[in-house]
Formats: C-alpha cells, sequence, structure tokens
C-alpha cells in the first residue's frame, strides 16, 4: 500500500475483489480513463475499477509507479528526450524484468492497459506478445495467442496449400 | 513457464483452467488485437499465420482500413520487395533469389519449385515482367522441338508465385522474331481501372484479371509493334505499330507503371524520353526528360532506370560512378501529355549513399522495384546490392545464386493490402 506523503494527492483505486490501493494522483492519472475521471470530478472518494482483480491491478500500479517521474505533463508514454539516458536505460531494464511473467499474466496486463488506457503498458505487452510469436509455427501462434482454431480440418488444408510461402 | 510445471496432476483443472484462459483472450476488444496484429506487419509471414489462426482473427486483418494503417498508401514499404527472378546460363533453371529479409525466406530456388503441380511447365521459362506479385514468363521452346508451328509461336504465361496459381496465353502466331529484344509490361485490374468501378472480370478460364502488352519487331528491321492481351477477352489484340524501328532505341527492361499508363524508357538522339502507353485507350506519347546538358558532363556508370515516386510521378534515376550518390530528376505532374512532348524537369533530388564500396564496384545493370525502396544494382562480378532510396543505406544480397543473365533480371515486387485482402477473403 502506498502511504501518505505531505502535499500529494492521493486517489483510492478499488479492485471487483473487494482491495484497495491508495496510490498518489498523478500515479493514477499515468492512466487516460482514470485521469479523464479525475478530471470530469467523476471520482470522489474511490474509483472502482471493473474487470481487473487485484493481483493485476497492483501490477498496473507498480508499472505506473515506476514510469510517472519520467512522463511529460501530458501523459503520454515515457520518453527518451524527456529522460536522461540513463535512466531511460534503467527503465528499459526494468521493463524487461516486468514482463518476465506467464501468458495468462500477460493478456490481463493487455486488457487492463487497454481498458485503463495506458499507452506505454500497452507498448510493452503487445510488442512482447508479438516478439513471441514471431517466426513461430501456425499451431505455436495459435497457443501464444490462445486463440481456438475454429477452420473445419479442410478449411485449413486449403489454407495451407494456396498460401505455401507462409507455411515453409 | 511458471504454468506449465504446475498442470501436470489433475488434467481436468489443467482442461478447465485452459477454457478460462482462452475465455481472457476473447475477451480481448477488437481494437486491442488489432493493435497487437499491427505490430507484427513488416513480419509479413507471421502476420499471415495469425491472421489464419482463427476466423475473428482474419476477419479483423482482412479488412482495408487495418491494412492501409500499416501499409499507408502514397509510401513505400522495404517489404514489398521479396527479390529477383533472373534467367540463368543453365538450361532450365530459372532462379529466384531473395532479398535481405525476404519474406520467401533466404534461400535461392528456381521458378518451378514455386509450382510444384506445373509439372515441367515452368522448366525453362524466361521471366519478363513482373507486377503486384504476377509474373510474366516466356515460355522457350525445347531444343528438341520438331513441330515447326511451334517453334514459330511465342508462348507466355502469368504466374503467381505465392498461390502456385499461372495461366498460359494463347500463343502469339506466325512472329518470326525472338524474344530477345521484347519490351512487356503487364498490368492488374488495380492498374486498368484505378478507381475500382466497373472492375474488369477474367474469362472463367483464367484465374486473376491482367493484361500483358508486349512491343517487339516482327521482323528485322521492322516497325516495332505493340501486341496486348487481357484475360477478359480471349484472343491477342491485332497488332498496331508504334514506331519504326531504330528511330528510338528502348533502354532494355526498363518500365514502370503509374495511372494506368506503362512508361518505356527509351533513347532519342542524346536525349531520354519515355514512351507511354495508356491500358485502357491505347493512347501512345512520348515524353522527354529535359536533363541540364552540363549535367552529362558527371560520370555516371550504367543508363539511368525509371521510378515512380510515392504520389505516381515518373522519375529518372542515375547512380554516380562513384557509388556514393544517386541523382533523382523527376517529371512534374501534370505536364506529360501537355502536347509538346516535353516535360520540364522540375524535381532534382540527390540522395546520399551510407557507405563505402570496396573498390571492385562496378555497376552494370540497375533494376528498380515500384513498391519498395530498393535498387537493385548488379556488377560485373554478378554481386547484386540493394540500395534504399528513402535511406541512402546499401543492403549485400547474399543469397546469389551466380551464372546471372543481366539482360533478364525482374524484381519480384507483391502489394500486400491487396494481397492479403484477396487471399483472406477466400477463405
Amino acid at each position: 500500500m502506498a502511504t501518505r506523503e505531505a502535499g500529494k494527492k492521493m486517489i483510492m483505486l478499488k479492485s471487483p475483489d473487494g482491495m484497495e490501493f491508495e496510490v498518489e494522483e498523478a500515479v493514477a492519472m499515468e492512466s487516460q480513463t482514470i485521469r479523464k475521471m479525475i478530471e470530469d470530478d467523476c471520482a470522489d472518494t474511490a474509483i472502482l475499477i471493473p474487470n481487473i482483480n487485484s493481483k493485476i491491478l497492483s501490477r498496473v500500479i507498480e508499472y505506473c509507479n515506476k514510469h510517472v517521474p519520467t512522463t511529460g505533463a501530458t501523459g503520454a508514454a515515457a520518453s527518451d528526450t524527456v529522460a536522461p539516458a540513463a535512466l531511460a536505460e534503467d527503465l528499459k531494464i526494468w521493463d524487461a524484468e516486468f514482463i518476465k511473467v506467464n501468458r495468462a499474466t500477460r493478456f490481463d496486463l493487455i486488457q487492463a492497459a487497454s481498458y485503463l488506457n495506458i499507452k506505454g503498458l500497452l507498448d510493452l505487452t503487445s510488442q512482447t506478445t508479438i516478439d513471441t510469436i514471431s517466426d513461430n509455427s501456425l499451431e505455436e501462434i495459435r497457443s501464444f495467442l490462445s486463440t481456438k482454431n475454429d477452420y473445419l480440418p479442410e478449411e485449413e488444408q486449403t489454407i495451407r496449400r494456396e498460401n505455401q510461402w507462409a507455411f515453409q | 513457464m511458471k504454468d506449465v510445471a504446475r498442470v501436470a496432476p489433475r488434467s481436468r483443472r489443467r482442461q478447465r483452467k485452459k477454457k478460462k484462459k482462452r475465455a481472457r483472450v476473447a475477451t480481448l476488444p477488437n481494437d486491442v488485437v488489432l493493435d497487437i496484429l499491427a505490430r507484427v506487419a513488416d513480419d509479413v509471414v507471421t502476420l499471415f499465420r495469425c491472421a489464419v489462426s482463427c476466423k475473428r482473427f482474419r476477419a479483423l486483418v482482412a479488412n482495408p482500413s487495418f491494412l492501409r494503417r500499416r501499409w499507408p498508401e502514397g509510401a513505400r514499404h522495404p517489404c514489398s520487395l521479396l527479390g529477383f527472378f533472373h534467367d540463368t546460363w543453365i538450361y532450365g533453371t530459372t532462379a529466384f533469389v531473395p532479398v535481405p529479409r525476404s519474406p520467401l525466406g533466404p534461400w535461392c530456388r528456381s521458378l518451378g519449385s514455386f509450382f510444384p503441380s506445373a509439372d515441367e511447365l515452368f522448366h525453362d521459362a524466361v521471366p519478363l515482367a513482373s507486377r503486384s506479385g504476377l509474373l510474366l514468363v516466356f515460355l522457350r521452346t525445347r531444343p528438341d522441338c520438331t513441330d515447326i508451328i511451334e517453334r514459330r509461336q511465342i508462348r507466355l504465361a502469368v504466374c503467381n508465385p505465392l498461390t502456385g496459381a499461372w495461366d498460359k496465353l494463347p500463343p502469339l502466331h506466325e512472329v518470326s522474331s525472338t524474344m530477345s529484344n521484347a519490351q512487356c509490361a503487364i498490368l492488374t485490374g488495380k492498374d486498368h481501372c484505378p478507381t475500382g468501378q466497373q472492375r474488369q472480370k477474367p474469362l472463367p478460364r483464367y484465374t486473376t484479371f491482367f493484361k500483358v502488352i508486349v512491343i517487339m519487331v516482327e521482323y528485322s528491321g521492322g516497325p516495332y509493334k505493340i501486341f496486348s492481351f487481357s484475360s477478359a477477352e480471349s484472343s491477342w489484340s491485332q497488332p498496331r505499330k508504334c514506331f519504326e524501328h531504330l528511330k528510338y532505341q528502348f533502354v532494355h527492361a526498363n518500365h514502370v507503371v503509374s495511372r494506368g499508363k506503362v512508361h518505356w524508357l527509351i533513347h532519342y538522339s542524346g536525349n531520354f524520353c519515355t514512351l507511354e502507353l495508356c491500358a485502357e485507350t491505347g493512347h501512345l506519347s512520348i515524353t522527354q526528360f529535359s536533363i541540364p546538358p552540363e549535367f552529362f558532363q558527371t560520370s555516371f556508370t550504367h543508363g539511368p532506370v525509371l521510378s515512380v515516386a510515392t504520389d505516381g510521378d515518373i522519375s529518372l534515376i542515375f547512380l554516380h560512378k562513384t557509388f556514393l550518390r544517386l541523382h533523382i530528376f523527376t517529371h512534374r505532374h501534370g505536364d506529360e501529355g501537355r502536347g509538346n512532348g516535353l516535360a520540364d524537369v522540375l524535381h532534382t533530388e540527390v540522395i546520399e549513399l551510407k557507405h563505402k564500396p570496396p573498390r571492385t564496384i562496378e555497376t552494370l545493370y540497375m533494376y528498380l522495384g515500384e513498391k519498395s525502396v530498393a535498387l537493385l544494382v548488379t556488377d560485373r562480378r554478378s554481386f547484386m546490392r540493394t540500395v534504399n532510396l528513402d535511406t541512402g543505406t546499401i543492403d549485400v544480397v547474399t543469397a546469389t545464386s551466380g551464372n546471372l543473365k543481366e539482360q533478364s533480371v525482374v524484381p519480384f515486387e507483391i502489394d500486400w493490402p491487396a494481397f492479403f485482402m484477396s487471399s483472406l477473403e477466400a477463405h
């Protein structure tokens, strides 16, 4: 849990499973969705974040906490031009560690980043997904994307036959 | 991975868990899935595999707005160039040489290997021209053929190496010329009718719409004549006279297609001109590049190549002898066909190349892809390089097949958005 610091406005975020997270407003505003709520004065004492469980929400907050100082005033993604190179490098290493999660967690993070509209986190999670699947076979891609093959065997055969270039 | 290690003991639990995971990804909203898929686009093979991983992804990818987002119009895309086909000195081996990072893999292969079911049809085919994934080839008569009529026929085919489909054209009869001095071009439905309205349909016996144009002399010293064929018709058009032999000279295998017109580079008393043929009306015109005479005092290797700028204007590219820069002259849009046959060369651009070449380099031929940014350059030792026209970087094509017949090189490019639409819509 975040502790209250003098002079910093705090925001309470609630997950659907009943956990409450107290975070600095600046950290919460990494999320464009929450920023809009705050700016529109829709947020009173606590903001309920639907669909995101406490485990994922705490990770999202962890990410925002780490990224908040290097973010510009507009809330755009961390910019290398703002942060000194060393700091950017440090963040990159931190990001690489942060994203070492299993597939299910990564998809939950993508979904959370999408709902909360956190561009940096969405970039990181999506790019990691793409990096894992590039150069993989169709079966591996299905498994990594957790998509269900809804083609009939003969349909799939036709696709493979007519597009041999993509299945060599 | 953590979850893999944990699942072993209870299969039921594993199943439940799997279901849960699938449900999770299925709930990712479409725009998030598209955002993920948009990051794959330069790795075209992976994007295609993702697109056919399930029906939902296929529908998401086979969407013009998604495809245009990743491959914006009016820009060149390096991944459009897959490689090049060329004839070799060895009988029966037309080779495909991929450029670095080609989606078709890093290996050289024969043209025939793209068409396993074509028997030996492409065994001795000579590549003539290519456009948007279609390749026009000349099917050489086998040396052991004794049939006189067959020996006098010119047989052409249009093939699609990516899908493995091909169409044989009716033979061109009674032409005593060989194809060696012929100028060819192939156009697709998009070129023929750029607005997309009243798109021409091929006859049922053809797999797709295309138009083939051949300019050649019928007999030695005779005039150049234009022959055209479209897959919407059953036979070749009546030949039309183009111009007298020797009046103009074609700069070999140097043509581009833009705004429904084929432009060939021709040479006439020291000037570079383009011969333009409108695919739809058959109208012919000649436009001269008015390049300042002092320019030719600089040393340039080889002749220039024609190119299409991203907005469709026609350019002429010269490579400096030192291999250190490119000079590009671009026709101002709207000036061609003004009636006086002269185009003002308005725009001159110089691109500095970011690579010091080895001393041995001596450019013999240049071939330009239209949709990609690459200029293929080959030297006396058959080494190929690609020059990126946007960045000036040079890549060495490592997968050379040797035995390169320089004059037969045909860059092979594809219009990925159109290709994805047509191949995904089919399923």
